[in-house]
């Protein structure tokens, strides 16, 4: 009888590497959990983008809740989440913050005032070694930052109406009623 | 009895003249098939030997003579590898850290050993010294920068994996969550030992 049992083992082993491997097929790779979540935003001072002169510091993510985007002009894949952004803008119920990513200043103006400006103030990172701070490794990436300055979720890829409405409203509305 | 023809060899060469239709006679139990050739089935019989096998599967190169030719003797496939192999991009691929001026060569040893153990994350199954990828070249060249700060090894990888999480380091550390992952082959041998013994006993 127990050698009988023991005859299934390797059968039982199959089946449990089969549901991990499984379970693998519907992850996405690409999707690396950020290890600062959780945590304040690394400190970063950036020039602003519509005043060289002046300075965008990451303390200003305090005192209400925020998103922070990681964009360039030339990511296509942030074209095509700019008109949820604009969206989101109108509905006031959080601030966008930009970030942008190893950008030329005229062709991201020029963007900016075509389609819309969807940010309260944008970071110009030329060399891009803020965004490498923040584990940024691609764009568009998006940051939801609590009143705290702490850095709640982190979403990889275009933002569309549904992920808005599923995964990052929700979010940003919980935080919205904490202290 | 089974009676088939010498095979023809890939690629539309023509057999030497002496070979060409030559029909093998054997036995089904003292022939036996090569899988050198994978469009015709090709039967020699055992007695035929090493030398005339390797014969019959190495077609002659046209670049030889006639003589050669008829022989079977030719290389042309190797030839061809070998012509494959030296214009291959990865003959003209330079190492990472050429564009890059060390002090000395343990820090580009240092440099090297960092890239190699480090993975790249736009291009997944790149380490960072193979990845072309901007981003790569952006975390080389903060790499170089630390190492010229004398920054340790570790002190490197923790920057590192502080902003990207443990995905760049190819050792996951051992921590709560990765105690199966470590512990999991000892387990499983620790399981066999167990399984065999009860069976043998």
């Amino acid at each position: 009888m127990k050698i009988k049992f023991m005859l299934f083992i390797p059968l039982i082993l199959f089946m449990i590497v089969c549901a991990f491997l499984w379970r693998g097929l519907s992850l996405n790779p690409r999707e690396i959990p950020s290890p600062f979540i959780n945590k304040p935003v690394p400190g970063f001072s950036l020039p602003e983008l519509y005043h060289s002169d002046r300075k965008f510091n990451s303390q200003e993510l305090q005192g209400h809740v925020s998103l922070l985007n990681i964009f360039a002009s030339w990511c296509i894949s942030c074209r095509v989440e700019h008109p949820v952004l604009m969206d989101i803008r109108s509905q006031k119920t959080v601030l966008i913050y930009g970030l942008d990513y190893k950008d030329s200043r005229d062709t991201v103006l020029k963007w900016l005032h075509k389609s819309g400006n969807p940010y309260q103030k944008i970071g110009f990172d030329e060399t891009g070694n803020t965004a490498i701070n923040l584990g940024v490794y691609g764009t568009p990436e998006t940051f939801v930052i609590d009143k705290q300055g702490i850095i709640k979720y982190k979403y990889i890829g275009p933002i569309t109406e549904d992920v808005w409405q599923s995964e990052l409203q929700p979010e940003v509305q919980k935080l919205a009623r904490e202290d | 009895m089974i009676t088939i023809a010498a095979p023809h060899p890939p690629f539309g060469h023509p057999l030497p003249q002496g070979e060409r239709g030559k029909e093998v006679i054997g036995s089904a139990k003292n022939l036996f098939t090569t899988p050198a050739d994978k469009h015709t089935l090709e039967v020699y019989p055992l007695s035929a030997g090493k030398k005339q096998l390797k014969k019959l599967s190495f077609f002659p190169s046209p670049l030889a003579g006639e003589g050669a030719r008829r022989a079977g003797e030719g290389y042309c496939h190797i030839f061809i590898i070998f012509l494959f192999l030296l214009f291959s991009p990865t003959l003209f691929a330079a190492p990472a850290h050429n564009i890059y001026n060390f002090k000395t060569v343990k820090q580009q040893n240092q440099f090297d050993e960092l890239t190699q153990n480090l993975r790249c994350l736009v291009c997944q199954n790149q380490t960072l010294a193979e990845s072309n990828a901007p981003l790569a070249q952006d975390l080389r060249a903060q790499i170089f920068q630390m190492i010229q700060n004398q920054k340790s090894n570790q002190d490197i990888k923790n920057y590192l994996i502080q902003r990207y999480g443990n995905f760049v380091s190819y050792t996951p550390p051992f921590n709560p969550s990765t105690y199966l992952l470590w512990g999991l082959p000892g387990l499983l041998l620790l399981i066999g030992i167990f399984i065999i013994r009860r069976l043998s006993s």
